[in-house]
């Protein structure tokens, strides 16, 4: 199963998308953002490539602006 | 807290692993609680202080800029008051609306007097920490906002003890404390900033996001939440929040103005005393400053604590500006705060009390 992953401004950002996701019935995994992606210290949100166009109308449903989504090379 | 600290007492928002992790949803999960009490949209437009004074002066020191003209009120608290003055020091025009002597009420009409061309600003406490008198945010918001002046409200006395709606009473920068009406541990609080509203940060580094570049992000919270932030004290906080949520504001609200009016009542029935502030339980808090006549504030807080174990607070309540307002600067008065877990019987204690230490 692929899996993409999302990436945002901030941990806070990533953690209300978390919640948002969540509460529509997606699944949604927090994880260290990939070295390749961000040198951020921060978390991305990891979830299945089935879920994206609902995952990203959940974010702009919730004005929750993200940095990018990527294939997840776990 | 105890739950959090075993469990999640990692570094919120600095890394991948799941305590860290943990510890920043626990954040989340308390903005989030604090925008739904405070009618704001997006619970990352509110960043975390220590206090209310830390907001106010991140607030005041982010917004105003030199040339820039601010009104106040003559009720404010010296969080306000000081950085105000600092401020004037630094060439920002100030102007300071006198409150009514009697009842500490601010009369809108005279802050919109004051207001200048060059008036960016409006700061007014959202209830008076001597007399409790709560005052006229919604008219003034309503003025504020259609001049494009900003309006910041302190609301370390009412957050948790009054219903607020930053949208209808037209509030763009909001300062409250955890540790008062929220129920919250102490060394917590905050700041909301509306959407679009530049306040400069005070603090910059310790963000954990944008780990790569040396400016400090723009977007909220980050841009005024630097270091590594209060994480347990917001879990006590979401505790307090949770505990409102489930009483409910409105029956909060309720009991504390029937133990004010129990008070107000028997204070009337005393005689040789002097209440200041509104005479009734309308448009006040549970908060009630009295001075028993020909007696020292500090004598009869220190009676009240000493025989009584009744504990208030005597003085100026860090602010003189109110005192001066109302006339009892410098000797200032006996302040008694009450809380939702105060009962009739302490009321009733403190009241005879109060009538033992006039008597003798």
């Amino acid at each position: 199963m692929a899996d993409r992953i999302v990436t945002f401004e901030s941990v806070h950002g990533a953690l209300k998308a978390e919640k948002a996701i969540r509460e529509a019935g997606l699944k949604a995994d927090a994880i260290s953002v990939p070295r390749r992606l961000s040198s951020d210290c921060g978390i991305a949100l990891r979830f299945d490539v089935g879920d994206e166009g609902a995952v990203t109308k959940e974010l702009s449903q919730h004005n929750i602006s993200f940095r990018g989504i990527y294939d997840y090379e776990g | 807290m105890a739950v959090f600290q075993d469990t999640a007492a990692a570094n919120p928002g600095r890394s991948g692993h799941h305590m860290s992790v943990e510890a920043g949803r626990v954040l989340y999960d308390t903005r989030a609680r604090l925008a739904s009490l405070f009618g704001i949209e997006d619970p990352l437009r509110i960043a975390f202080t220590l206090n209310a004074t830390m907001a106010l002066n991140i607030a005041l020191r982010g917004f105003i800029k030199s040339g820039d003209h601010v009104v106040t009120t003559s009720m404010e608290h010296n969080s306000v008051a000081r950085p105000l003055r600092w401020a004037e020091s630094m060439g920002v025009g100030l102007s300071i609306v006198q409150a009514d002597s009697q009842t500490g009420q601010v009369d809108p009409a005279d802050i919109i007097k004051a207001v200048t061309p060059s008036t960016t600003l409006i700061v007014m406490t959202h209830a008076s920490n001597v007399t409790g008198t709560i005052m006229p945010v919604v008219e003034v918001g309503e003025f504020a906002r259609s001049k494009g002046i900003a309006l910041l409200v302190d609301t370390a006395q009412t957050a948790g003890a009054v219903p607020i709606d930053v949208e209808a009473m037209g509030i763009d920068m909001l300062a409250f404390t955890g540790h008062k009406s929220l129920f919250g541990p102490m060394g917590t609080g905050g700041l909301y900033v509306r959407p679009d509203l530049e306040v400069e940060s005070l603090l910059r580094g310790g963000t954990g996001s944008r780990s790569e570049e040396d400016v400090q992000p723009e977007f909220m919270p980050d841009r005024l939440e630097s270091g590594t932030p209060n994480t347990i004290g917001a879990a006590g906080l979401g505790a307090g929040l949770r505990f409102i949520e489930e009483t409910g504001l409105d029956r909060i609200k309720e009991r504390k103005q029937e133990l004010v009016e129990r008070f107000l009542e028997g204070l009337a029935g005393l005689g040789g005393v002097t209440v200041y502030g509104l005479p009734n339980t309308a448009g006040r808090l549970s908060v009630v400053a009295l001075n028993l006549d020909g007696l020292d504030c500090s004598e009869t807080a220190n009676r009240l604590d000493r025989d009584y174990d009744i504990m208030v607070r005597a003085g100026l309540h860090c602010s003189p500006w109110a005192h001066k307002s109302i006339g009892t600067y410098p000797e200032g008065a006996v302040r008694f705060s009450f809380g939702y877990f105060n009962t009739d019987d302490e009321i009733d204690a403190a009241l005879s009390a109060l009538k033992e230490i006039k008597g003798g």
